[in-house]
């Protein structure tokens, strides 16, 4: 069969699906009534609104010629996201020092033209600045790196 | 002269020295994020929102009012500097200011910008001052029916904000008021979709969705695009307009302010809407229309006095009525409730501190623009010379940090990481993330006041024709979805977009 991969459809799909999993995940909210609305009333209503719009996008999709999904950098995408989970997984147990070195050298290594003395320098420069700046300087508290 | 007692109130707020310099701080950082290409002010103010909420609430409010004017005045500078407009309200003012800046004229075309921004943002202040209170006054008398049909009018208004479809956009503020449904149900205290995740009994924090989708979405975007050769303008001098300059720019920018602090009033008006039209005004009232677009002083004063003065009146349905006309109106309500401090008419009467403190501090904001962009001129066009490459690494660092110390919690950080791929992800869907922030926002007020309206009649629908204020914002949102789908209007709607998006 085919299926024009048009953004139209796969917004269409993403809207249709994240409906109709919130309706499945909340088919044990109450609903009671328009007068006394149960915890699921307004949760179903808009779930339902979504599908009906994806709906609208599917049909049109079939209809019209849209716009084509543009490409996706993938290599941005998946590293400055994985850099930043780094982060979050790292400072609890980690502290922020490690974890801040980790973000930045992700994040650099997600774009273009790595060098890798210029990063090592950047990330911690960046992370002593942040480090005088926030810890010392506004008084927040970051989880310290501990070295034992 | 309870005006001017008011004011004197609001005064003596923000002219306290820590008040003062926190909003000083706010338009320096504003300004230092906004100059950076490709983030504009709601991704500045996403970017800066936790630095601001250990402050007590009119600090907040006014070191974030200083910071979106900041950004704004910093997206005008990259706009003239370097043609890459940081938001779409500067796209206008890139036409004429670079060619400005490419004829020798930077510094004129710099300084207009800040004047006429000024003078905009000083009359417009005025208007927030005089409009607010009355406006107030008569949203006191809104019932939760009255509510509920304002908060529909508002989002629907907010479709012509997203570039594009208006079905995704529709689409878009579903998903973020789904999004607002998490966590424990106020009425019920029942939990909706936490998946047994106690830290999602609070919901999500709107910082850790806006930093997402704006921070680290557009930063996944920018990466994508080649940073190529920009060539921008370094030589910056002649920083002070002439009595001759003056004389050229005075008018259309008071024109520029009338009409930007009318469009500005309009829920998804808002400044792009204001320069767009002012540039197409001050063309056609031109004597010499052929210069526009080759660097006609007019065409920067005119949209730049207009944007801000739409920028500052956009304050005025947020204050009084809760309802943000933009995403950058929608985080500044979200700044308000991390205060523990709702939206609405009532805010006047039990925080008149804040309200007229941060009118005061608008004020003051613009003064500082001017004192504080011209001079440090020099510093914004150095910054603009460090590669991209060294300075996309410290904004995501700046995000982790700032998503982290909202609540300590090291999941936010990792959802903001999830919201940033999945709003780069929607982006490329052609989805805009603006609407679903707005959605978010309004969604558990949309949810009560629902509730409230159908308790109170008996389950009734009818109630929302039944009253006058509920019924004119029906009809209003009913003729705006027509207008928007009218096919016509659909077509010189994307034809003014396609410009902006490039």
């Amino acid at each position: 069969m085919d299926i024009k991969l048009s953004s139209d459809f796969l917004t269409g799909l993403f809207f249709c699906s994240l409906g109709a999993l919130a309706i499945i995940i909340g088919s044990d909210y109450p609903i009671g009534t328009a007068a006394r609305m149960g915890a699921g009333y307004f949760p179903l209503m808009v779930s339902s609104g979504l599908i009906l719009l994806g709906g609208i996008l599917i049909i049109r999709s079939f209809l019209t010629e849209t716009e084509e999904i543009g490409a996706i950098d993938v290599r941005p995408l998946l590293l400055l996201i994985g850099s930043i989970l780094l982060f979050g997984l790292l400072i609890e147990d980690w502290g922020f020092p490690v974890a801040g070195l980790a973000v930045v050298i992700g994040a650099r290594i997600a774009g273009r033209h790595y060098k890798p003395l210029e990063t090592a320098l950047l990330a911690v420069g960046l992370v002593g600045f942040c480090l005088v700046l926030f810890s010392y300087g506004l008084g927040l508290h970051l989880p310290a790196t501990r070295l034992w | 002269m309870e005006l001017f007692n008011d004011l004197l109130l609001g005064f003596s707020v923000a002219l306290t020295p820590a008040n003062l310099l926190y909003g000083f701080l706010g338009v320096l950082l504003g300004t230092v994020i906004g100059v950076l290409p490709g983030l504009g002010p709601v991704a500045t103010i996403s970017i800066l929102l936790p630095v601001t909420f250990a402050l007590p609430a009119p600090a907040a409010l006014i070191m974030l009012a200083g910071i979106y004017y900041g950004a704004q005045y910093g997206g005008s500078t990259t706009a003239i500097l370097v043609n890459l407009p940081g938001e779409s309200s500067s796209v206008v003012t890139a036409i004429d200011g670079y060619q400005m800046a490419r004829k020798g004229q930077a510094g004129l075309a710099l300084a207009t910008a800040a004047l006429c921004s000024f003078i905009a943002g000083t009359l417009a202040t005025l208007v927030i001052a005089v409009a607010a209170p009355a406006l107030a006054e008569v949203a006191l008398d809104f019932g939760p029916a009255d509510y509920f049909s304002l908060m529909l009018f508002g989002l629907v208004a907010a479709v012509i904000l997203a570039h594009g479809s208006v079905v995704k956009a529709i689409g878009m503020i579903l998903v973020g008021i789904l999004l607002g449904t998490i966590g424990i149900d106020a009425n019920t205290s029942l939990e909706r979709y936490t998946f047994g995740i106690p830290a999602f009994g609070d919901g999500i924090d709107f910082a850790v969705i806006a930093m997402g989708m704006f921070g680290i979405g557009e930063t996944i975007s920018n990466l994508g695009q080649s940073e190529g050769g920009r060539s921008f303008v370094k030589e910056v001098h002649g920083l002070w307009p002439r009595w001759a300059d003056i004389k050229r720019f005075i008018k259309p920018a008071l024109r520029g302010t009338f009409l930007g602090g009318c469009l500005g009033l309009l829920p998804g008006g808002g400044p792009v809407l204001a320069s767009f039209s002012t540039y197409a005004l001050e063309k056609k009232l031109s004597k010499t229309p052929g210069e526009f677009g080759k660097g006609a002083i007019e065409g920067v004063a005119g949209p730049e006095a207009a944007n801000n003065a739409a920028a500052q009146t956009a304050f005025i349905p947020m204050l009084t009525l809760g309802l943000p006309s933009s995403a950058v109106m929608a985080l500044m309500i979200g700044a308000l409730m991390m205060q523990g401090l709702s939206p609405g008419p009532q805010l006047m009467n039990q925080r008149p501190d804040l309200f007229w403190g941060l009118i005061a501090s608008m004020w003051l904001g613009n003064l500082m623009l001017v004192v504080l962009n011209l001079p440090l001129v020099g510093i914004w066009v150095k910054l603009l010379s460090v590669p991209y490459r060294m300075l996309y690494p410290a904004i995501m660092l700046f995000c982790c940090i700032g998503v982290y110390s909202i609540n300590n919690n090291a999941l936010d950080v990792m959802l903001a990481a999830i919201f940033g791929g999945f709003g780069y992800l929607m982006k490329r869907l052609h989805c805009e993330p603006a609407p679903l922030l707005l959605g978010f926002i309004l969604g558990p007020m949309i949810e009560e006041t629902l509730r409230r309206a159908l308790l109170i009649s008996h389950g009734d629908p009818m109630v929302f024709l039944q009253r006058p204020i509920s019924l004119s914002f029906l009809v209003l949102t009913v003729l705006l979805l027509v207008v928007l789908i009218a096919p016509m209007i659909r077509v010189t709607r994307q034809r003014a977009f396609e410009e902006s998006t490039d």
